[in-house]
């Protein structure tokens, strides 16, 4: 459940946005994340754990808006990038596994709207 | 607040206008990768191994596949060849570290309390404890769990995971983070091959599926098997020969 400590380290972040902000910032209304395919982060674990970590902070009852990034692999057969749904699954080209994963594993706060 | 549009707004008035919400909300900007300060601290660990010639390894595994006692007999074997510490990762308990002061070298018990994994800024105060010499090596090993500590660089020149037999071949395809993320895997506990279904080539076909990569070794601290080839990739990474 490393979700929960991922969410508390977002909350960090926010607040340390919030207090460097001019004018200051009372509440975090919205936040905008972008996770990778193959982050190895559970979207529903992060939703459940967002509002537990935010209990005591700007974001109390912030809403989460999840943007995914799709996963992609550079195949070293094809030398082609394709995409890749899970770390489990093979070229969709020739079906082995020899290539490098080139994207989805991104795991950021993009935004935030406040009051 | 607002009736119309719920922005926690005050006001007395219609709503026959077509406002921007810029009387309250803000959009700020933030871009920041969530696991960043992770990497910050992870940074200045690697960056502190490098100037004191420390080679730091971040051994992860299931809880019970036998890590500790690898350990022991790891320490037994090298510790007249190389200076050896050991930073123990725990939820509870400094059982492991004393196992581990048993042999001699210096340890030092983390106990995460609720927390699944090691991260990268426990490890820098732990360096800031535990004096290190230079030119040693220094086994970290994490907590129990084959899921969270795959995402927490700790500033570690390789990730190690070690499998044992009693725990099924499959592993590596039902835990494809922590695979892909080590720079070798370790089967251990061979000696019980023979009373288990354990495929040893199926494991490694299915850790390679998901990391090309990684190197395997096969080992047995009960019967020493293997123990030996283990230490040459040690002394070798010791040497700065294995690049990750």
């Amino acid at each position: 459940m490393h979700e929960l400590t991922l969410c508390f380290n977002l909350i960090r972040i926010l607040e340390q946005t919030a207090n460097s902000a001019s004018p200051p910032i009372t509440r975090i209304k919205t936040v905008w994340l972008e996770i990778g395919e193959l982050a190895g982060i559970d979207l529903d674990a992060i939703r459940f754990s967002f509002p537990i970590a935010a209990t005591h902070s700007l974001a109390k009852d912030a809403t989460l808006k999840i943007k995914t990034q799709a996963g992609q692999a550079l195949c070293h057969n094809c030398d082609k990038n394709v995409t890749l749904s899970s770390l489990l699954a093979p070229c969709s080209i020739c079906g082995q596994y020899n290539y490098t994963i080139t994207q989805g594993k991104v795991f950021r706060v993009i935004r935030m709207e406040t009051i | 607040m607002c009736g119309y549009c719920g922005c926690g707004h005050d006001h007395e008035h219609t709503h026959e206008h077509e406002h921007d919400h810029a009387h309250d909300s803000r959009i700020i900007q933030i871009e920041q990768d969530i696991l960043g300060e992770n990497q910050r601290f992870a940074d200045q660990n690697r960056a502190y191994f490098a100037k004191n010639h420390i080679v730091a390894l971040n051994l992860m595994s299931s809880p019970g596949s036998g890590k500790t006692t690898l350990l022991i007999e790891t320490i037994r074997a090298l510790k007249q060849r190389c200076a050896i510490s050991v930073i123990e990762g725990d939820q509870q308990t400094d059982l492991d570290a004393k196992r581990i002061a048993e042999t001699g070298v210096p340890v030092l018990q983390i106990n995460t309390g609720k927390a699944c994994h090691l991260d990268a800024h426990r490890i820098g105060h732990a360096l800031g404890d535990l004096a290190l010499s230079n030119n040693s090596v220094l086994f970290i090993e994490n907590v129990g769990n084959l899921v969270c500590p795959a995402l927490f660089d700790l500033g570690e020149k390789a990730k190690i995971v070690i499998l044992s037999v009693t725990e099924g071949d499959d592993k590596p395809l039902k835990y494809p983070h922590m695979f892909a993320e080590a720079s070798l895997m370790i089967i251990n506990k061979i000696d019980l091959l023979p009373y288990v279904s354990f495929n040893v080539e199926q494991c490694i076909e299915y850790a390679k599926r998901v990391n090309p990569h990684i190197a395997v070794l096969q080992t047995s601290a009960t019967t020493h098997q293997g123990i030996a080839p283990w230490c040459d990739w040690l002394l070798e990474a010791h040497n700065k020969k294995i690049t990750t």
